[in-house]
């Protein structure tokens, strides 16, 4: 398996200054179901369940449904909350004082108060000899989410593994970081000293390490232990309810682009339109293309209704740009040989039908598409 | 979905590479070329352009093949970005001898440029191959190349082999050279630096086993007269008709390296590997053939 950085095009650092965008005006909330829990022009406090396993992220009045763009380009039925900004919530009953007093149960029961799948399931699975890896790793170039929460949040997440460790007994806690990042991992460390049973893994500036298969075959190519991962903001998430038993409701989301003024990541509530954040930013030109998730995803939305979700992590506003001439194959193995899931894209384009394991496969990483130097869209094969 | 970056990979990029592979190659087949002319108090006007010409004609051949082609046969605007005539043409017309005969070259190249052109065989044979074979072919029909350097290399030494002095392609008896080559063409990702590599390291085994077992050296010197380098550096890894997977790779390089030295022992010839490759090709699409036809 062959390893590679993706080259650094555009100058995009982002600000160390993270600005709030808490209190918008209005909130939209995917709705799963059309079975509601509430009705128009009821009050509504936060975290109230809106419909089942759907919870509100402001307190405030229900004012109706309307059609809402998420990060995957797909259109959702959202309840608008109007928000009162004044986040009224019930308050928890046996809250404990310190993170460490919970027990197992208790822990993955509070995860299931607001449905928490992936952690839920990571918590269950949680043994002694459980290797248990934190990919705090962001593949996407000019996205700096992680960065921001490891030099913002140090002391929160190490705290929350620490906890983690005690509770579930388990002594083999990886925080795997990107040796590239050199301010947070700086902060890591000098905090980290205090936790031996958290170890700290640099790893190369290497593009698909954020996944975490990916990061399973790079770390242990021959494991058989039972490995679990968690991310930074699973982290976060299970924070706030051992501190708060709150539902976390804000989220860090990096805005960008070769016509941003001023490119910073953001806090910003979860349900917010992200037309309302993009207003406040200080665009160069008027002829510009939105991106989301990252510009080796490619995924161009338009910003009219698009909200922000759990799945949104960076908004691209970048200027229009030709893409190279399709030539043909050159047969130069580029796509095999970098593919981080050994397929052979070249060959997979080839047929009429491909096997929906193949397709499963396939973590949508675009580097064999990155990779041509033929230019050709290596991923048509997912579409047939 | 096609990423909005770019990675530096293209054709562009590759066919430069080449070129800046070729640049010390041919530095130091003038310099040869010039030394050998001062020390026999050869120099005259034509003598002295007679290299530069050899290297023009593939370049202008090619240049009005793919004007033609691009203008009057397909109708569209002329653009050599994407076209690998110049630089296959180029690199063939480096193997061949000093000696070689302009008018047989610039028809041969011709007529075989244009059918390749027209019948669009570019990435289904391996064309450097190809179009070397015919040049060799023609130029021994008309006697115009037909002298041995397996008997010629007898009488140097290894350095002086190694460094390329002596009588071979004009601009590929370097061996020094061609490790520089070969080392910048490894720059580029796209290049198959693996095929180049375990083709010598088979190669090489096969002579050092064979020098131990029997103590002769002779092959030794015909490797050394950059032929077979130059070939498996620049003609074996052709992009469109090698293997890319590392186990075929291994199986491809293994059979040419192989034939390579059993041809070269039996025969004594300089372009063994050559036939080898061809063997080899021919090998490898009759296989893939037969299994595509089992499969359906």
């Amino acid at each position: 398996m062959k390893y590679m950085t993706l080259k650094d095009e555009y100058n995009l650092k982002v600000s160390s200054h993270i600005t709030d965008y808490i209190a918008p005006l209005n909130v939209y909330v995917p709705l799963k179901t059309y079975h509601l829990k509430v009705k128009s022009n009821e009050y509504v406090y936060k975290e109230q369940e809106l419909s089942p396993n759907v919870y509100s992220p402001v307190s405030g009045v229900v004012i109706g449904v309307e059609k809402c763009l998420n990060a995957l380009g797909r259109e959702e039925a959202c309840l608008i909350i109007k928000n009162d900004g004044k986040e009224q919530y019930q308050k928890p009953k046996n809250l404990k004082s310190k993170l460490t007093n919970y027990q197992k149960e208790e822990v993955i029961n509070l995860s299931s108060k607001f449905n928490y799948e992936n952690i839920i399931q990571v918590l269950k699975d949680l043994q002694k000899n459980t290797i248990l890896i934190i990919n705090a790793i962001e593949d996407e170039l000019y996205v700096a989410n992680n960065v921001m929460i490891l030099e913002r949040k140090t002391d929160l997440i190490l705290e929350t593994l620490n906890a983690l460790s005690e509770i579930f007994n388990i002594n083999n806690i990886i925080l795997a970081l990107k040796d590239s990042d050199s301010a947070s991992v700086a902060k890591i460390f000098s905090n980290s000293a205090r936790y031996p049973q958290i170890k700290i893994k640099l790893i190369p500036n290497y593009y698909g390490l954020g996944d975490d298969l990916n990061l399973l075959n790079y770390l242990y190519p021959k494991n058989n232990n039972q490995v679990l991962f968690l991310h930074l903001n699973d982290l976060i998430k299970i924070y706030n309810l051992l501190k708060m038993q709150k539902l976390t409701t804000k989220k860090y989301l990096t805005i960008t682009g070769d016509l941003i003024a001023k490119p910073q990541v953001i806090n910003i509530k979860i349900g917010s339109k992200v037309k309302e954040v993009i207003k406040k930013q200080k665009i160069k030109s008027k002829n510009y293309i939105v991106i989301v998730n990252g510009l080796m995803q490619n995924k161009q939305l338009n910003l009219e209704n698009l909200i922000v979700t759990e799945d949104l992590d960076s908004i691209f506003i970048m200027s229009p740009r030709k893409a190279g001439k399709e030539i043909d194959c050159l047969n130069c193995g580029l796509c095999h040989k970098f593919c981080p899931r050994h397929l052979n894209p070249q060959q997979l384009n080839k047929l009429k039908k491909v096997d929906i394991n193949l397709k499963k496969q396939c973590n949508n990483c675009n580097l064999c598409t990155y990779l041509c130097p033929a230019k050709i869209n290596l991923t048509k094969w997912k579409e047939g | 979905m096609i990423p909005f970056i770019k990675s530096n990979n293209s054709l562009k990029k590759l066919k430069n590479t080449y070129y800046v592979a070729l640049l010390p190659l041919f530095i130091y087949g003038l310099y040869k070329y010039y030394s050998l002319l001062n020390q026999f108090n050869l120099i005259n006007f034509l003598a002295i352009i007679h290299p530069l010409i050899l290297i023009l004609i593939p370049i202008i051949i090619s240049l009005i093949i793919e004007i033609i082609y691009q203008k009057y046969y397909l109708k569209q605007k002329i653009d050599l970005t994407n076209s690998l005539t110049i630089l296959n043409a180029l690199i063939v017309t480096m193997l061949l001898p000093i000696k070689t005969n302009y008018f047989v070259l610039s028809i041969v190249l011709f007529l075989s440029l244009s059918i390749i052109k027209i019948l669009k065989l570019e990435n289904k044979i391996n064309v450097r191959l190809i179009l070397f074979i015919i040049i060799f072919l023609a130029l021994n029909l008309f006697n115009f190349n037909n002298y041995n350097f397996y008997q010629d290399n007898l009488k140097y030494s290894f350095i002086d082999l190694f460094i390329g002095r002596s009588r071979g392609g004009i601009f590929s008896t370097s061996n020094l050279w061609l490790i520089v080559s070969y080392l910048i063409l490894c720059s580029t990702p796209i290049y198959k630096r693996e095929i180049p590599f375990y083709f010598n390291l088979f190669y090489l085994s096969l002579l050092s086993i064979y020098t131990i077992i029997f103590n002769n050296y002779d092959l030794w010197l015909l490797y050394l007269n950059g032929f077979i380098l130059f070939s498996s550096i620049f003609i074996l890894p052709y992009s469109y008709t090698s293997p890319n997977y590392k186990k075929e790779i291994n199986i491809y390089t293994f059979i040419i390296a192989i034939l390579t030295f059993i041809l070269t022992l039996c025969f004594k010839i300089y372009y063994a590997i050559f036939l080898a490759i061809l063997l080899t090709n021919i090998l490898v699409r009759l296989f893939k053939f037969i299994t595509s036809k089992e499969n359906t």
